[in-house]
C-alpha cells in the first residue's frame, strides 16, 4: 500500500507543479485518503507491480499500432474497400487476469482487430481483414505477453 | 518547432478523417468499430503530440503523456464494451462478398 501512496503523491506532484509545504501536504493527505478508501481491495498490487511490464510492452505494441493503422487507413481510402471482416476464436493460454486483460487490450488497441468477449482461456475476436487474423494466429502478441507475464499464476 | 507541430496536428487530422470515412463506407456495426477505435489510437495520440510540442513547459507535456495514457486504457476498454455488447446481442457479423485484394 506504501507504494500506491508513492505513486499518487507523485501523481499529484506532477499535476500541481508547486513543491511547496502546502501543496505537498494537501497531495500526501489526498494520497493517504486514496489509499485508505481502497484498503479492501487487494488487486491495485498487482496493477502496480504490472507497471514496469507494461512500460516494457509499450514500445513493441505502439510499433505494430502504427504499422497496422496505416494498413487499415490503405484499406479505408482504397475505392474496392478490400475488407475480409469475420470472427475469429484464439486460444490464449494465459492464467493471469492482469496477463489476459493486456493481450485483450492490445488486440484491441492494434487497428484491424477488436477483442468481443473472453471465453475461459479463448479469446473471440473480430478481424478486418485476413491478414490482420492470419498475424493473430501466428501467436506473436500472445508469445509476448506470455514472457512479460509467464503463464502459472 | 512550429514546424513539428504542424506535421503532428496535420498526421492526427488525416487519421482522424480517415477513420470518419471508415464509418462512413464500412457495411456494419463491427467493421465501423474498427474504424472509430483507429481515430482514438494514432490519431488523438499524434494531435495530442503536436499539442505537446507546441507547450513550452516540460510538466504540460508530461499531463498530456498522462492523457495518452489514459486513452491508451479507455480506448480498448470502451471498444471492448461496445463490440461485447453486439456480440452477446447476436448482431451478425457481415462476411459479405470478400472482395478481392489489390
Amino acid at each position: 500500500m506504501l507504494s500506491l501512496f508513492v505513486v499518487c503523491l507523485v501523481f499529484w506532484l506532477l499535476l500541481s507543479g508547486h513543491g511547496d509545504v502546502f501543496h505537498v501536504t494537501a497531495g500526501a493527505a489526498a494520497a493517504a485518503l486514496v489509499v485508505w478508501l481502497n484498503r479492501a481491495d487487494g488487486t491495485i498490487g498487482a496493477v502496480l507491480q504490472a507497471l514496469p511490464r507494461l512500460a516494457l510492452h509499450l514500445p513493441w505494441l505502439v510499433a505494430k499500432i502504427v504499422r497496422a493503422n496505416l494498413d487499415v487507413a490503405r484499406r479505408v481510402l482504397d475505392p474496392r474497400l478490400p475488407i475480409e471482416p469475420a470472427v475469429h476464436r484464439i486460444h490464449a493460454p494465459l492464467r493471469n487476469d492482469t496477463a489476459m486483460t493486456t493481450l485483450a487490450n492490445s488486440i484491441t488497441l492494434t487497428p484491424g482487430t477488436v477483442t468481443l468477449d473472453v471465453e475461459g482461456e479463448v479469446l473471440v475476436v473480430h478481424a478486418l481483414t485476413a491478414s490482420a487474423a492470419q498475424e493473430l494466429a501466428g501467436g506473436a502478441m500472445t508469445a509476448r505477453v506470455e514472457r512479460l507475464f509467464g503463464t502459472a499464476r | 518547432m512550429s514546424a513539428l507541430v504542424g506535421a503532428c496536428l496535420a498526421a492526427g487530422l488525416f487519421f482522424h478523417g480517415v477513420a470518419a470515412l471508415g464509418v462512413l463506407r464500412m457495411p456494419d456495426f463491427y467493421t465501423r468499430l474498427h474504424a472509430v477505435s483507429k481515430a482514438e489510437t494514432l490519431g488523438v495520440v499524434l494531435t495530442l503530440a503536436g499539442v505537446a510540442a507546441a507547450s513550452d513547459s516540460v510538466l504540460t507535456a508530461v499531463k498530456i503523456a498522462f492523457v495518452a495514457m489514459f486513452l491508451f486504457l479507455a480506448n480498448p476498454t470502451a471498444t471492448h464494451a461496445l463490440g461485447r455488447a453486439a456480440f452477446r446481442l447476436g448482431v451478425p457479423p457481415w462476411t459479405g462478398e470478400p472482395e478481392p485484394d489489390r
